[in-house]
């Protein structure tokens, strides 16, 4: 029996890239209890939409919570006011929207595939991959005039149109990101020390998923097959091309796996988007105020995101309830942390991809 | 792992991948709002749509109908919600070029304070001053 | 237009009807959410199916502003933060939730509720 001591991964730490406090009891290095704290970026944003902004100012409003996952906020209130109000969108703006979201993902999760390599140790990669992002930011920044918050998606719509200058800049860049993306798949399978490395490690077996309800990249990696964009059916996911990507080790080899994976997937819905574009208007006006309650739920990069909206006829909202999939993975990451050794802390958690802005917000 | 040692002799002896500082950024970038008086028939709807409240009107002193136009570049979203809910097109309109940055002798926050108070105060004293124009031509009439 | 199944039970009968029809490997459970109406709060109970199309089902609840509602973390073990969340922000005494997650120990109490309103300039 050894002594037990006290550390604690503090909210500033080398390897997190955003404040959350864990207090650790470890004796001998494994570690025997976890203490979690988390709110140090709790900025009042559920207040703020109740009681000052108009309901058409709030998706510029929301899209501010996080920046990585931004139109995904301001999709899913968007959605949910249009289902709450019965507006129709036009095809050709849903088209669209799938086009943004979609390189949205795959911009997000490839800074979470180089932030693993850096905690793993190999700076050479982490610097590899970053490069092969900034493909996708100029595609971006082509599209929608911004690299990281898009206002590009409105109540009855978007903002801005597919020209074919556009088009034309676009198609070779794609091109280019699949070749480098299966250099870096196959990096992935074949590397020695990374294999050595996560390999067996921080495994979530399917039983705990589902006792635990785990969304997003982390219940595919162990099997269990959710995805919002199946079970919630608004977007037409699958007439261009999306197959589900399942892994069953659930170690963290397979949570990043899953996410050079889903890259692949998404980059080919895109370019079936972009060829098969319909004809017609980008967006509808809208008059009126809401009345009621609706619930969306969105598949965000990091899981899923739910919405829920409540009006009573004014112009000010009653209530606006946002859930983001940070704060579903949690109670997960605090059960998987029990008699794991302590050198693979930093590992397990970036291997989960949190976002803290989302979860206090 | 051999793949990787050839990709970094490789990147030695090329030019680096950042680009250099003053490149123009891309067409249809969202840059600063630009205001053309001519055409503005003073409807008031850019200030009542815009998120953070980055356009303020102050009224003048004798109750005419011309306002004045403030703009802060510092607040700006750039989302061009402003651009779309004017009536007249031509008004506004969304250039392709960034905004100039703030420097510390301009000091931006401490002026728009003042516009704001003025833009509460100056109204008062115009909706006062049209109550007596409309009370003088009432009593002309009769 | 609502696009979710909804249906009104009382605090007591809470615990019966959540053993009645949760499954681990079949239901999903999404959140708790709390409103301010004015006169009382309402809560609700979110649950979906794991890979099926169907609309999301919901438990209702009215309470009044100082009733104690039961925990379900031994039905449901991934349900402690929601109800932590739901007496640091609402005010919402729950049995085992401490606080002091979201809210610091010197910020005001309980401030998505309606009497509580930010101080103006």
């Amino acid at each position: 029996m050894g002594k037990k001591f006290v550390v604690p991964f503090g909210s500033q730490h080398v390897a997190l890239p955003e404040p959350i406090r864990f207090v650790f009891t470890t004796e001998n290095e494994i570690i025997r209890n976890v203490a979690v704290d988390f709110g140090y970026v709790h900025r009042g944003i559920e207040k703020a939409c109740m009681s000052k902004f108009k309901y058409t100012q709030v998706p510029y409003v929301v899209a501010r919570v996080c920046g990585l996952c931004s139109i995904s906020h301001a999709s899913g209130y968007c959605l949910a006011i249009e289902t709450l109000m019965d507006i129709e969108v036009p095809k050709r703006a849903v088209y669209l929207r799938i086009i943004a979201h979609e390189l949205d993902r795959i911009h997000s999760h490839l800074f979470a595939v180089s932030h693993l390599c850096e905690v793993a140790g190999y700076e050479n990669l982490f610097m590899r991959v970053m490069r092969d992002r900034e493909l996708v930011m100029e595609c971006l920044e082509i599209f929608t005039g911004n690299r990281v918050q898009y206002d590009f998606v409105t109540i009855g719509g978007v903002n801005r149109d597919l020209t074919k200058e556009v088009y034309e800049e676009l198609k070779p860049r794609l091109e280019e990101l699949e070749k480098r993306l299966l250099q870096l798949k196959e990096i992935f399978e074949k590397d020695y020390t990374l294999q050595m490395r996560w390999k067996g490690a921080g495994v979530i077996t399917k039983e705990m998923a589902q006792k635990y309800n785990a969304v997003g990249p982390i219940a595919r990696a162990s099997g269990l097959a959710t995805d919002c964009r199946v079970e919630f059916g608004y977007f037409p996911y699958e007439e261009l091309g999306y197959r589900m990507v399942l892994y069953h080790e659930g170690d963290i080899w397979a949570r990043n796996m899953v996410r050079v994976d889903e890259s692949l997937v998404s980059i080919e819905v895109v370019k079936n988007a972009m060829d098969n574009l319909p004809k017609g208007e980008i967006n509808v006006r809208v008059r009126g105020n809401p009345n009621g309650e609706a619930l969306v739920r969105w598949e965000a990069p990091r899981g899923e995101l739910l919405y829920y909206v409540k009006g009573n006829g004014k112009p000010v909202l009653e209530r606006l309830r946002i859930k983001t999939p940070t704060f579903s993975v949690i109670p997960v990451m605090k059960e998987l942390y029990y008699n794991q050794p302590y050198a693979l802390v930093p590992d397990i958690t970036i291997s989960f991809d949190p976002c803290l802005s989302c979860t206090a917000r | 792992m051999l793949k990787m040692f050839f990709y970094s002799l490789k990147n030695l002896f090329s030019p680096p991948a950042t680009l250099e500082k003053g490149t123009p950024p891309p067409k249809n970038y969202r840059g600063t709002i630009l205001y053309f008086e001519e055409t503005c028939i003073y409807c008031k709807k850019c200030e009542m749509v815009c998120p953070p409240g980055a356009i303020i009107f102050t009224y003048p002193e004798d109750g005419s109908k011309k306002l004045k136009f403030h703009y802060n570049p510092y607040l700006c979203i750039y989302c061009g919600e402003c651009v779309r809910a004017c009536p007249k097109p031509g008004t506004l309109v969304q250039a392709e070029t960034p905004s100039p940055p703030a420097t510390a002798d301009q000091k931006p926050n401490d002026q728009w304070f003042e516009i704001e108070k003025l833009a509460v105060e100056s109204k008062k004293k115009w909706q006062e001053a049209r109550k007596r124009m409309r009370e003088q031509k009432n009593k002309n009439q009769q | 237009m609502k696009n979710f199944q909804e249906e009104k039970i009382t605090p007591d009968q809470l615990r019966e009807k959540i053993k009645s029809f949760y499954k681990e490997d079949e239901w999903h459970f999404i959140t708790i959410n709390g409103t301010d109406t004015g006169k009382s709060i309402e809560v609700k109970y979110f649950f979906a199916k794991y890979g099926k199309k169907e609309p999301v089902y919901a438990l209702s609840l009215e309470i009044d502003y100082d009733q104690t509602l039961p925990s379900i973390t031994d039905l449901i073990p991934s349900a402690w933060i929601a109800e932590e969340e739901l007496y640091d922000l609402l005010g919402v005494k729950v049995e085992k939730a401490k606080g002091g997650i979201f809210l610091e120990p010197d910020s005001p109490k309980a401030p998505l509720r309606k009497s509580f309103q930010p101080k103006q300039k």
